[in-house]
């Protein structure tokens, strides 16, 4: 353990992303109190204002949109939305496609052969027209977006899970808890399970850092989260008409995006490069 | 039972699927009478309606007509052009197509030189550069990319135009930003190609033997190297049709995206089937068909591909 904290740490770019993605966190917990606006309320006088605006005593950072709610605020509410929305559906992926890999993996045979065809059926799919096709049956709200990017999700888990048991089956200290009498149960939870717990972990934050990217577009279509709940997505697309006149409604929420997805990348890189190097060839 | 005939076998769960998906999209939607027909229409008229397009026939036997009708072609009448669904879809295609090509192009002529680049000079600027390509690359939301690019060079700099097509001008920015993404990848495995070629023994070899070094780059470490980036970059061709759904959004061009993306927005349910199945199948076949060229191309992988088995 702390060799691999210390091999984290020495990475430079995951010691950025950690600070990063740790402010946006803060930001996001703390919108209630940070934000200097309630992110619902229109008020028609204050329509377009620039970043820095200061009108009626009120400042507005990074100015208003067409209905005169501040950019400020809504990003951090929207943020308040995206981040544990995709952190649940990174964690519902992560769950079914860890068991799906673990089982095909541990117990072979048919059942791996199943499970493997599911797999593929699930990865020659173009994902983002099911995705679309679904969040339009399903309409615009937070089910329909679990539910789309568990489905597109789960299978990275199952395969990388699928080969690390498979290398792993064939080791002696398996044999000899067999031989010892121990039971498939046992086996998997107490010595498959924490050699699958890096790799997952791994795979975790690049999916999430996919989830938010991917309920950002979603919601940029309308088939994400209904307005008027502020969403990072929504606001880039309320920001489409206005673009060259108020550019700065559909550039802050980018930009914020962005630096989200970025810190969680690195974040990933180095836990990746940090746990075992072998994984960057895996994932 | 062979590679071949495993891949193609998928093939029909995998359109069962979809075709499930999307016809029952329609019934999902509420009452496909009342959604198709003018909201004037009388409670008779869309019982009426109801019987003779028999909306009232069981769930299965309705499927099997639309399956026996969509291997005929026949997806239906869109309901907002008037037109037969599959032939609309038919229309957009070369536009999507011609925006797929101008990207590969992109991706092809930008992140091959530039990964090459970056792996003979590790450490120099461009090994930066290409890094930083790479990392923002993946980064960034393509559909803001997109919106960026216009306000940068359409509406500040005047250079392009913002929206539209089809022609050139009106594809480049579309085509760079469903570029981006990929290209983020593509120069990063090229990078590690390259570098794995180089440090191969028969380039220490060939060294040894007094070739010149530009010869063994172009000559040797290249043709290894490409291998690998070839897949890739045909792999991701699915991904490039699923993004120009979006960007062409963005962008307004004329494609198949567009007229994908509105029909789901207009619940235009005809051309909404004939649409997703068409690129379905297509994305499908793609990838079947690289992946078994791939396995011509490098009798190796038929090997390793067999000792997973």
């Amino acid at each position: 353990m702390k060799d691999f904290l210390a091999a984290y740490i020495r990475n430079p770019l995951a010691r950025i992303g950690t600070i990063i993605l740790s402010i946006v966190i803060i930001l996001t917990i703390f919108a209630p109190i940070i934000a200097n606006h309630d992110p619902l309320t229109q008020n028609l006088n204050n329509v377009l204002l620039r970043p820095g605006s200061f009108v009626n005593g009120e400042l507005f950072i990074l100015g208003t949109d067409s209905f005169g709610r501040d950019i400020f605020s809504r990003i951090l509410y929207g943020l308040r939305i995206s981040l544990p929305l995709s952190g649940l559906a990174a964690l519902f992926a992560m769950t079914t496609g860890v068991f799906i890999g673990l089982v095909s993996g541990y117990f072979g045979g048919i059942v791996d052969s199943l499970c493997t065809m599911v797999i593929d059926i699930f990865l020659v799919f173009p994902l983002t027209l099911i995705a679309l096709s679904l969040a339009a049956i399903l309409g615009p709200s937070e089910r329909t977006l679990i539910i789309v990017m568990m489905i597109t999700g789960w299978m990275t888990y199952a395969r990388v899970i699928r080969a690390v048991v498979l290398s792993i089956k064939n080791k002696e200290f398996i044999a000899a808890a067999h031989i010892m009498g121990a039971g498939d149960f046992r086996i998997i939870f107490k010595h498959l399970l924490p050699n699958i717990v890096s790799p997952a972990l791994v795979i975790f934050t690049y999916n999430f850092s996919q989830f938010v990217i991917l309920e950002s577009a979603l919601s940029f279509l309308s088939l994400g989260i209904p307005p008027p709940t502020p969403t990072l997505g929504g606001m880039i697309s309320d920001g489409r008409d206005i673009l060259t006149i108020a550019p700065w409604v559909m550039i802050f929420p980018g930009i914020l995006l962005v630096v989200t997805v970025l810190s969680v990348n690195f974040i990933g890189d180095g836990l990746r490069d940090a746990l075992d190097p072998k994984f960057k060839r895996m994932v | 039972m062979s590679y071949l005939a495993r891949r193609l076998l998928l093939l029909i769960p995998i359109m069962f699927i979809v075709s499930i998906v999307v016809f029952g999209m329609v019934f999902l939607s509420g009452d496909p009478a009342v959604l198709m027909l003018p909201p004037e229409a009388s409670a008779e008229e869309i019982a009426q309606f109801r019987e003779s397009h028999g909306f009232n026939d069981p769930f299965l036997i309705q499927y099997g007509r639309f399956v026996g009708n969509a291997l005929k072609g026949d997806f239906g009448v869109s309901l907002r052009y008037n037109e037969p669904a599959m032939q609309l879809v038919l229309e957009r295609l070369p536009a999507t197509l011609q925006l797929s090509g101008l990207s590969i192009l992109l991706i092809v002529l930008i992140s091959v030189p530039l990964g090459t680049i970056a792996a003979l000079n590790r450490g120099s600027i461009i090994d930066y550069f290409a890094s930083f390509i790479s990392v923002f690359g993946q980064a960034i939301p393509n559909y803001w990319l997109g919106f960026m690019l216009m306000f940068l060079f359409a509406i500040t700099l005047h250079l392009l135009p913002t929206s539209g097509g089809p022609g050139i001008k009106y594809a480049i920015l579309p085509a760079i930003t469903i570029a981006v993404n990929i290209l983020a990848l593509i120069t990063r495995m090229t990078r590690s190609s390259v570098l794995e070629a180089l440090s191969e023994d028969y380039v220490r070899t060939e060294r040894a033997k007094g070739v010149p070094e530009g010869i063994i780059i172009i000559r040797h470490v290249l043709r290894n190297a490409i291998l690998p980036v070839i897949t890739i970059i045909a792999l991701q061709f699915g991904y490039i049709l699923g993004s120009s759904v979006v960007i062409e959004t963005v962008f307004s061009w004329p494609g198949l995206g567009l007229l994908t993306i509105n029909a789901i927005q207009n619940r235009d349910f005809p051309v909404v089937q004939a649409a997703v199945i068409f690129l379905t199948f297509a994305f499908v076949i793609i990838n079947l068909v690289v992946d078994i060229s791939y396995q011509f191309i490098d009798p190796r992988i038929r090997f390793i591909g067999q000792e997973q088995k």
